[in-house]
């Protein structure tokens, strides 16, 4: 085939493919615009290093189906692990190590919400909005430094 | 990619236009890749926000813009996977099936998603291109397409201009898809 050909094809599978795909809807695009304005680079980002909805085996998973999903989150000096029970409707959690202070539910199209921190270092949540959501633990000494999780879909 | 690279560098600096821009280059992508997983319409939206949100925090790290593909797309497959376990949601096809055994699935009904990774290597080589280029063939992938001359006016150029200008775009288009190929099979393919 010349090189002129081919690149004929090429551009006709390109359009194809532009034509084949869905249209992104105009809220969704909104969206991808506003989360520009919840970046927050200032508190240490604790990454997402387990996740039962993915992480656990066939096994466990038929076992727990149907029932909790588990995440854990780690920073440099604290894991968060958050809970999402009674079907998704509460989010229950637990700092480790505990520290004294609260924790705020962020949500994009919600108010946060805050609840302290017991001393054991658990907490919860008696409302969870599903779609993007992030906890960021605020101490109550400011010279201990805050943190918070990365975003999550539940 | 020139342009990519400094979209991506204005936008870690806080430059709203610039975060924009990369929405309008990409959006389409990171849709294609969430309801390529096979999630609903409400859930895809939850997933392509929950993906944009953590690009804002991560535009620093993104060393190398040409990346930024390759990472929309990890992202957004694995939290779209994420929610498509949760159980009490559709999935069509099983995306770990595919993933992990992507040669078992060649000739089934998942053929399909095999196709659309193809498709997101193209959608990913277009984000990419000079916007001059991205231009012309979204104007021609338009229904109707647009004649010459409306691109012509849309564009600024000379009619005269176009066809050579065309040539450089598919010549263009042709090498970020070769780059965009590789690129996602290493970072898509292989992480997982």
């Amino acid at each position: 085939m010349s090189e002129e050909a081919q690149l004929e094809g090429l551009l006709q599978e390109a359009l194809s493919v532009l034509r084949r795909a869905e249209p992104v809807p105009a809220g969704v695009l909104a969206a991808a615009r506003t989360s520009f304005g919840w970046r927050d680079v200032v508190d240490a980002v604790a990454d997402l290093e387990f996740d039962s909805a993915v992480d656990d085996d066939d096994l466990a998973r038929v076992r727990n189906a149907g029932s909790e999903r588990r995440l854990r989150f780690r920073a440099t000096h604290a894991v968060t692990e958050l809970r999402v029970i009674d079907g998704g409707r509460r989010l229950a959690g637990r700092l480790e190590p505990p520290i004294a202070g609260s924790v705020i539910l962020r949500h994009p199209a919600r108010p946060d919400v805050t609840v302290s921190i017991d001393r054991l270092g658990q907490f919860l949540f008696e409302e969870l909005p599903s779609g993007p959501v992030r906890v960021v633990a605020v101490p109550s000494d400011p010279h201990v430094s805050g943190f918070q999780t990365e975003w999550v879909t539940v | 990619m020139i342009d990519v690279d400094d979209l991506v560098a204005r936008a870690a600096d806080g430059e709203e236009a610039a975060w924009a821009a990369l929405v309008d280059r990409f959006a389409s992508l990171v849709w294609s890749v969430v309801r390529s997983v096979g999630l609903g319409e409400s859930d895809a939206a939850d997933v392509s926000q929950t993906t944009w949100m953590r690009l804002a925090e991560h535009l620093r790290e993104l060393k190398d813009a040409a990346r930024l593909s390759a990472w929309l797309v990890t992202t957004a497959r694995r939290e779209a996977i994420r929610v498509s376990r949760l159980g009490v949601r559709q999935v069509p096809v099983d995306p770990w099936e595919w993933l992990e055994h992507p040669g078992d699935v060649l000739d089934g009904p998942e053929s399909r998603v095999l196709a659309s990774e193809r498709d997101l290597a193209v959608q990913a080589a277009v984000a990419l291109l000079p916007p001059r280029c991205r231009q012309m063939l979204l104007a021609l992938a338009a229904d109707p397409p647009s004649t010459y001359a409306e691109i012509s006016r849309s564009l600024g150029v000379p009619v005269g201009s176009i066809g050579p200008t065309r040539s450089r775009c598919l010549d263009r288009l042709e090498r970020l898809l070769k780059e965009q190929t590789e690129g996602l099979l290493d970072d898509v393919g292989l992480r997982f």
